[in-house]
């Protein structure tokens, strides 16, 4: 029987123990979020849409995190097959739109995509799995965790929506090498993508086979091209290179104003960024989204039990894969594949999964009492 | 060692952070120029400023042609569609595949459909794929002033109610734009029915609304984009381009394809059109091919083509019809070939399709549209100069100009072509830079757009270097939606045109025109009272004068005049144009020789005897003195057949004087046969005969130095200068026929004219038909062949005598005394074989001539074409009323006055 600790000391405590650097961070980022949503919006019309998006982001942390992290790693499995069913509910209820089904209409004109959902599910079974079980030794130790994380990726590949997708990959892998791995085995998973990549290029749809074929010429496009199947990638090159060193300010990048970058205010929205406040901004933002993962990351160090480590740090690798993917897209490091950038890009669903990400790493972070000393406690 | 671990994945990130940051370096501070530069230009719209041809002026500073400023209105759908209510109304109807009206109706029924839009519900809408949705809230916004696009877009994703629930302002502003509308069109009306109906000619008939005109315009850009449509999902199909694709469907009609070629042609076609007709699920038979073909090519039913009475507009209508039934079949059965093709066509077509409404418009409409450009969206003024011939004279030599042919776009294509890949290269090497900045100028500075003119003819293309300008364009920077005015940033002022100046007077010009006219009224007279003339109708052949005029002035060279009957005017050659081109009609320049049909090829005549005289004067000086008897008639000595004189009754026995002044042909032939072909070949070659003159509007262009015959003008003195050579020259009886003019020799006016200067002065001049174009002035020019002053003394006297001697002078004239104005000259008559009394071979009549004689200054030649009168009853005539026109007078009135009479020596 555990004792009824009052709420007040609850609260003290959550307060003591949690982790104060993601909150000021995460703070800076969607205030630079919303100036940016600001900006896309034209300066004269405040971007009302983007704050109630950042209250529900506000909302779902605050939710998350006053849920003890027990219960986190209790309901682990349950949330994940609520997510799955989500999933396959999606393939089948969702509306279709541009071709894919992903999202489930809610009462009252709110619509969710359960794949954002699952991205947190998905970080808290990881975390529970290779928590509770000593540290993978043979490839066979990866096969649930692998099922548990290609599993959804597959459905979501159904919807089809091959960017967040391809976002679980590193999760598993990252979380896969925390729990400590041996390399011999994690390197034949490394070269699974060599296997899976032809397979993969057969299963692709020809306008994501085209977008690869962009991608690898982009600096040699055509006319037709560069307003065709190549406008996204363009538009968003010609934003950030002429942002140069200090940009055009804020509110005043051409290609911003013109409606001339598309999707801007979800996938694209870093060009923005590129845009209006040149390479020291686009640094200095950079820098700033992934010192949220960094901050995640290393925070996670100082939590013994392992649960807490891997779910702090699932929480960090999410933003960080994201960004890399994200901004890579908009810089054609990578060929164009549909990923928000969470806590800046429109989606309402993504920034709400944020907001829970975040929670629930503090929560789950709460629960346990950190220790500062991360080396006495090496295994 | 799991601490170890996450600080590995620490790491990873951080390489990947920093990988994004080289590369966001790489592109904002290394290539950051070119990128921003890249930008800038991909929103950056030039519009060309037409610049002025240069004028071309005579000698005089008289204004021959120039250019006048004129405008045009243009029609671009583009800026209409998005700017206007009626257009507005039409393209978002259209987005849900209805088209209850056209342009004009929906002007009309504009409160109608807009009642219609305020109903929709929002899952109308969602079938609309995501570009169009974003498409249709433009329209809705701009229509009914909607807040902000995202909020739109959310409640046709996941709203309910009708549109006017959305937004109950929506009436009211749409009630305000329509008015709005409604008074702009209100005001332009009028001059918008002027002056799109005026260049058509219909200004009295009943004619559809402006709106309808506009309707007709947007129809055909449907049909384009149908018909480009079709070929592009065909070319997808076969992996060809849609060009590709017309051409192999053209390739069995052209038509100088061998049998073999033809035969393959057609069976690739048919190929095609059967793999095709598979493709898309059509019925695979002759028939239905042939009509896939059809639908393809763009054409008509046959049946349909004969009859005159369906209206254009009905066929454009079944047109779009017809592709559409098609398009639809493709899009059902294989609809990867028409991905986005129909949008990209749009958003190409209209943008780039900029229609020409109507030329040279109202100036007050010009006025108004530049002044509220916002009160009629799509239309705007683009000024496109109209080039005046206000003097309307020498029309040959002066030229004209024309629009830019097929080959002039070839090349303006080819040009954007190679610029646009060049710059699609973000970072070009220095050469590839040099190559874009080069192409760039040319593309918009200089080579022939459409709409814009060039010279056809005449100085206007020969010097078309010097004339033609540089565009200067307008850099304007496409705008947000919001703030629609566009920013102007860089003006490039057109360079206009140089002058060129002529050495002509376009009043003495007109001067000989008038005298050509005259000069054969007399002839004509004076023929009526001739009796075995009037039998053979001369008089009415005189009614109208066939002649060429050339004068030269020998001081410089000039070629003050160059007058040619019959003319035409550029107004002629627009509207008549297949009544002045029958051969040996008014574009035959008669004064340069031009292209002539075989009896009217210019032999000299009597006018050559003078070539003959000077190569026997400088081969032996006693010649001059020497008696040669004429019996009427000559017989060579191993000929078969005698030859004549003029004078069947023979001038006994003649001396080289009186050869002269009566023309005795005997004298020349036997002096003819003495010296021989060779001799007097070289000397007519020397003298200039047998060679284009120089002028240098006939020459080759560029090449300096050498008289080279060619060039787009070759045809004004084409074979009408034209010498035998001694090889083929070896009858017996040639150097008898050359000596009098006929058969071996032609010569133009203003070759003999040249040829008199000569005579006069001692200068061969090269013709000056132009003084200055540009800062280049052409200096005179002029060869001076060996020719004492005993021998011009003589030929002088004797050709004084033929005009002022009263017996024997050819060119004497109680009536119309030459003698008046001290000229020297020769009279001739060239027979052009043939009956004599068939009125197509009359002989030809000469006079050439210089005076004063006492410091000869002007030389002229005058040629009456197959006038069947001796060059003394007809082309003396002219050249006297020529002398007599008051603008000849102030050129007579600056001659030295002639010596006083030399005291008989005692």
């Amino acid at each position: 029987m555990r004792t009824r600790v009052p709420a007040y000391l609850r609260i003290y405590r959550f307060l003591r123990r949690t982790e104060w650097p993601l909150l000021i961070l995460a703070a800076a980022i969607l205030a630079a979020g919303t100036a940016v949503q600001w900006s896309v919006e034209g300066l004269d019309q405040f971007p009302d849409g983007h704050l109630i998006r950042v209250a529900a982001a506000v909302a779902g942390c605050i939710l998350a995190a006053s849920v003890p992290s027990r219960l986190w790693h209790r309901h682990a499995f349950g949330l994940y097959f609520l997510c799955l069913i989500a999933l396959f509910g999606v393939l089948f209820l969702g509306r279709a739109t541009n071709n894919a089904r992903r999202w489930i209409d809610l009462f009252g004109g709110f619509k969710l995509q359960p794949s954002e959902f699952t991205k947190i599910a998905l970080i808290l079974v990881l975390a529970r799995w290779f928590g509770e079980r000593p540290k993978p030794s043979r490839l066979s130790d990866l096969f649930f965790p692998g099922f548990l994380t290609f599993g959804p990726a597959l459905l979501i590949l159904a919807q089809p929506d091959l960017g967040t997708a391809l976002s679980f990959v590193p999760l598993f892998f990252g979380l896969a090498y925390i729990a400590g791995t041996p390399w011999r085995v994690l390197r034949w998973c490394l070269l699974l993508p060599l296997f899976v990549a032809p397979i993969g290029w057969w299963t692709l749809k020809d306008y994501q086979r085209q977008r690869v074929d962009i991608w690898l010429r982009q600096d040699q496009l055509t006319q037709e091209e560069k307003s065709d199947a190549g406008y996204h990638l363009w538009h968003s090159k010609l934003a950030v290179g002429s942002g140069r060193l200090h940009g055009f300010g804020w509110g005043q990048g051409p290609e911003n104003r013109l409606d001339r970058l598309p999707e801007r205010h979800n996938d694209f929205v870093f060009p923005v960024v590129a845009e209006e406040f040149g390479f020291f901004g686009a640094t200095g933002f950079l820098l700033l989204y992934a010192s949220l993962g960094f901050a995640a990351l290393f925070g996670s160090l100082r939590y013994r039990d392992p649960f807490t480590r891997y779910a702090i740090a699932g929480v960090g690798l999410h933003f960080g894969t994201h960004l890399v993917l994200n901004v890579g897209v908009t810089l054609g490091v990578w060929p164009t594949t549909g990923l928000p950038l969470p806590m800046v890009s429109w989606g309402g669903s993504s920034m709400m999964v944020s907001g829970l990400a975040l929670g629930g790493a503090l929560a789950v972070g709460a629960g346990k009492e950190p220790v500062f000393l991360a080396h006495a406690f090496r295994d | 060692m799991r601490t170890l671990r996450i600080l590995h994945l620490a790491a990873v990130m951080a390489m990947l952070l920093v990988l994004l940051v080289l590369r966001l370096a790489q592109m904002q501070i290394v290539q950051g120029e070119s990128w921003q530069e890249e930008a800038r230009r991909s929103r950056l719209h030039k519009r060309a400023i037409p610049f002025h041809r240069g004028r071309i002026l005579d000698r005089q500073g008289r204004v021959l042609a120039r250019d006048r400023r004129s405008y045009d209105l243009m029609f671009e759908y583009r800026s209409f569609r998005r700017g206007h209510v009626a257009g507005q109304l039409l393209e978002a109807y259209a987005l849900l595949g209805q088209t209850p009206y056209g342009l004009d109706g929906c002007f009309q029924h504009a409160e109608k459909m807009a009642e219609g839009m305020l109903q929709w519900r929002p899952s109308q809408l969602r079938v609309l794929p995501s570009r169009s949705r974003r498409d249709l809230v433009f329209y809705l916004r701009r229509l009914f002033g909607m807040p902000s696009t995202d909020a739109l877009l959310e409640w046709i994703e996941s709203g309910s109610g009708r549109l006017a629930d959305f937004h109950p302002a929506a009436q009211q502003h749409f009630t305000q734009r329509l008015k709005a509308a409604r008074e702009a069109e209100s005001r332009l009306r009028p001059w918008l029915a002027q002056a799109f109906w005026q260049g058509y000619g219909l200004e009295n008939l009943t004619r559809p609304s402006f709106f309808a005109a506009l309707e007709q315009e947007r129809q055909g850009l449907e049909r384009l984009i149908r018909l480009k449509a079709l070929r592009m999902a065909a070319g997808r199909a076969m992996a060809l381009t849609a060009y590709e694709v017309y051409l192999l469907l053209r390739k069995p009609e052209q038509e100088s394809l061998s049998p073999n070629e033809l035969l393959e042609a057609e069976q690739e076609r048919q190929v095609f059109l059967t793999q095709l007709s598979r493709s898309w699920g059509l019925r695979d038979d002759q028939a239905s091919r042939a009509e896939l073909a059809r639908r393809l090519l763009g054409r008509l039913p046959d049946l349909e083509q004969e009859g005159d009475g369906t209206e254009t507009s009905d066929i454009i209508q079944r047109q779009i019809l017809e592709s559409g039934a098609l398009l639809r079949q493709v899009e059902m059965v294989v609809p990867e070939h028409l991905a986005g093709v129909r949008r990209r066509l749009m958003l190409e077509v209209h943008r780039n399709r900029v229609i020409r409404l109507a030329k040279n418009i109202p100036f007050d409409l010009v006025d108004l549209l530049t002044q509220n450009p916002e009160a009629f969206p799509g239309l705007y003024t683009e000024e496109n100069p109209i080039r005046d011939y206000p003097a309307s004279v020498a029309p040959h030599l002066v030229g004209m100009v024309r629009s830019a042919s097929s080959e002039d776009l070839r090349e303006y294509l080819d040009l954007r072509e190679a610029y646009q890949e060049l710059r699609g290269i973000l970072e070009r090497t220095p050469q590839e830079e040099e190559r874009f900045r080069r192409l760039r100028d040319q593309l918009f500075r200089m080579v022939l757009r459409p709409g814009e003119t060039r010279g056809r003819s005449g100085v206007e293309i020969s010097f078309e270097e010097v004339l033609r300008g540089q565009r200067g364009y307008l850099e304007v920077l496409e705008a947000g939606e919001e703030n629609a005015t566009p920013k102007e940033l860089e003006f490039q002022a057109p360079r206009h045109g140089r002058d060129v100046q002529l050495g002509l007077d376009a009043e003495l010009q007109r001067a000989a025109e008038m005298a050509i006219v005259q000069g054969y009224q007399h002839a004509r007279r004076r023929a009526q009272l001739d009796p075995k003339l009037a039998r053979l109708a001369v008089p009415e052949g005189l009614l109208q004068p066939r002649c060429g005029f050339a004068l030269i002035d020998l001081q410089d060279g000039s070629l003050l005049v160059a007058a040619t009957s019959p003319s035409f005017t550029v107004d002629d050659f627009r509207q008549r144009y297949d009544e002045i081109r029958q051969p040996g009609g008014p574009l035959r320049q008669r004064a340069l020789g031009g292209h002539y049909l075989g009896p009217q090829a210019p032999y000299p005549g009597s006018t050559f005897k003078l070539v003959v005289a000077v190569e026997a004067l400088s081969q032996d000086r006693t010649q001059w003195h020497r008696m040669r008897e004429c019996l009427g008639y000559y017989q060579p000595k191993n000929g078969k057949r005698g030859l004549y004189c003029d004078r069947r009754a023979g001038h006994l026995d003649v001396a080289m004087e009186e050869a002269i002044m009566r023309s005795c042909n005997v004298y020349f032939y036997k002096l003819g046969e003495e010296l021989g072909y060779e001799a007097l070949y070289r000397r007519s070659q020397q003298l200039g005969f047998g060679e284009p003159t120089g002028l240098r509007l006939t020459q080759t262009v560029g090449e300096e130095g050498s008289w080279q015959f060619g060039g787009p003008n070759a045809g004004l003195e084409r074979g009408a200068n034209f010498l035998t050579e001694p090889q083929f020259a070896r009858h017996s009886l040639s150097p008898l026929h050359l000596s009098i003019g006929q058969a071996y020799v032609q010569a133009s006016p203003l070759q003999m004219a040249r040829f008199f200067g000569w005579l006069g002065t001692g200068k061969l001049w090269r013709p000056r038909l132009v003084l200055a174009a540009g800062d280049t002035d052409f200096a005179a020019d002029f060869q001076s062949p060996a020719y004492p002053d005993w021998m011009r003394d003589l030929l002088n006297q004797a050709m004084r005598g033929v005009v002022e001697h009263p017996f024997h002078g050819t060119a004497y004239d109680a009536q119309f005394p030459l003698a008046e104005f001290f000229v020297a000259g020769k009279t001739g008559t060239a027979q052009v074989g043939g009956n004599s009394e068939d009125p197509r071979f009359r002989v030809h009549g000469w006079f050439a001539a210089y005076w004063p004689h006492y410091e000869p200054r002007f030389s002229a030649a005058i040629l009456c074409e197959n006038s069947g009168l001796h060059g003394g009853d007809i082309a003396s005539l002219v050249l006297y009323e020529f002398l007599k026109s008051p603008a000849m007078a102030s050129y007579q009135g600056q001659l030295p006055p002639p010596p006083a009479p030399e005291e008989p020596s005692q």
